[in-house]
């Protein structure tokens, strides 16, 4: 019920209720219910997440439980921020890839190797967050946010398959909410999901794939592909897909996100099927 | 040659008496002074036992332990402890299941990778057993507990004076933000068995 209905529920009844957005200058309810509803399933689910800056120290997945929140206001607020956009966006990232490497950063790496990791992964989440957010601008319905959610839900399998509940759980809170949005831009194509649901929808997910692959076991080759589930549509969209008409482009989207999406999931299905010892979970 | 090879004889087994012979129970050490002891990581156990399907008991260990004591024969006030497990090294026969407790559902030990106890008071109970009060970290949650130590023995061994401590406790993890599984096939309470033998220094 937390993990998937009321996520669900939050996204869809808020965002279904709120005032229709006419273009990217407009406020963005998706990404605010898309981000109360996160917060909802984490509460219920997870229980509330320990205070930032108290006696204990927050794990990443902690952390993602006041990012997505605080992400959720900052892309809400978006079209009002005007020149300052554009910068909130990276600094959001920005904080989130810190605050979610912290541990790795003080156990694992040094000064230049940290910067040049560091440096690697706000460049790689720059740009499919980048590429999310210029998909979303440039169509409406619900293939946008249908890629979003086969990839979440990708990383989802992949972080359950490969060792962590807790992630593929929290992962779970963004497909539910992703899946409303879906629903609901299928029925008002214009007024819904843009670029602030998607970057939030990125943010989110992002967090939890380097949750998944430095704290877990998610291999980096599967991350990769996950992270192709995104990018690969918004390539094409700008070079090949530019042939083809407005239903049938929007199937072709989804399709290519399915097939590097499925790629990560069949590895992980396959290494989690190979021999071992007979321990699956508990 | 036959004296040679008594005496020799001799020492070897006073030798070897030294290193398997029984240890004495109290006192903490022989000197007034207070002793330094390094723990030995070999000699040295941390098992860890919870409810398992509401059915049965299921025992895991971590391999590597470290730490240090202080012991004062005279003032257990002066006495001290610092007791360090390296939450990767968890061992359950199974790699699998090694790997999930190193996961973010449970020890997260490449975000938390050491478990550590520090003593912050210790007073001395009865003749060969300590209340040691201190402060445990593990998951990044550190909490003040209160546990017993019993004192095994304290013997001449391979490496000059060894000192054995034993205790048992229970945690419950949820307090620590170990939730998963709670409630449900798994336990909340762990009970934790450790074995120390340290070396003086």
């Amino acid at each position: 019920m937390w993990g998937v209905l009321v996520p669900g529920l939050v996204v869809g009844i808020g965002t279904r209720f709120a005032p229709a957005r006419g273009n990217e200058r407009d406020l963005s309810f998706g990404a605010l219910f898309l981000a109360l509803g996160f917060a909802a399933g984490h509460a219920g689910l997870l229980g509330a997440p320990p205070l930032p800056f108290g006696s204990r120290v927050l794990a990443a997945t902690d952390w993602m439980a006041w990012v997505v929140p605080v992400g959720g206001v900052l892309l809400f607020l978006n079209g009002k921020l005007r020149a300052w956009a554009v910068p909130a966006r990276c600094v959001l990232g920005a904080a989130m890839i810190g605050l979610v490497l912290r541990a790795t950063i003080e156990y694992r790496w040094d000064g230049p190797e940290a910067a040049a990791w560091l440096t690697g992964l706000a460049l790689l989440g720059g740009l499919v967050g980048w590429s999310a957010a210029s998909l979303a601008r440039r169509t409406e319905g619900p293939s946008v946010p249908l890629v979003l959610l086969v990839a979440s839900t990708g990383l989802a399998i992949c972080a359950g398959l490969t060792g962590s509940a807790k992630i593929a759980q929290t992962v779970g809170l963004v497909c539910a909410g992703l899946g409303a949005l879906v629903v609901l831009s299928w029925i008002r194509p214009r007024a819904v999901f843009g670029s602030s649901e998607a970057v939030l929808a990125v943010l989110a997910s992002f967090g939890l794939g380097l949750c998944a692959h430095f704290y877990s076991e998610l291999p980096a080759v599967d991350a990769l592909s996950l992270c192709a589930g995104v990018l690969a549509p918004a390539i094409a969209e700008l070079t090949v897909l530019q042939r083809f008409g407005g239903r049938r482009r929007a199937v072709l989207r989804v399709v290519l996100a399915l097939v590097f999406v499925g790629a990560a999931v069949t590895r992980a299905a396959l290494a989690f099927e190979a021999p071992g010892d007979e321990y699956y979970d508990y | 040659m036959r004296l040679t090879l008594g005496i020799l004889i001799a020492l070897g087994s006073l030798g070897l008496l030294g290193f398997f012979g029984p240890s004495s129970p109290a006192p903490l050490a022989t000197s007034a002074r207070a002793d330094s002891f390094t723990v030995d990581p070999v000699h040295s156990n941390v098992l860890f036992k919870v409810m398992h399907n509401r059915a049965a008991y299921f025992y895991g260990r971590f391999g590597t332990v470290s730490g240090t004591f202080v012991l004062d024969s005279e003032d257990a006030s002066k006495c001290s402890l610092a007791v360090e497990v390296a939450a990767e090294s968890v061992d359950t026969r199974s790699e699998r299941l090694d790997q999930h407790l190193r996961s973010p559902d449970f020890f997260d030990a490449k975000q938390f990778p050491v478990i550590r106890f520090e003593s912050t008071e210790v007073e001395a109970e009865s003749p060969g057993l300590y209340l040691v009060t201190g402060d445990l970290t593990l998951h990044g949650v550190t909490k003040s507990i209160t546990i017993e130590v019993e004192h095994i023995g304290t013997a001449e061994g391979r490496g000059g004076l060894v000192a054995g401590f034993h205790s048992t406790f229970v945690v419950d993890r949820t307090d620590y933000g170990v939730s998963y599984g709670a409630g449900g096939p798994l336990g909340s309470d762990v009970e934790l068995i450790v074995s120390i033998e340290a070396g003086k220094n």
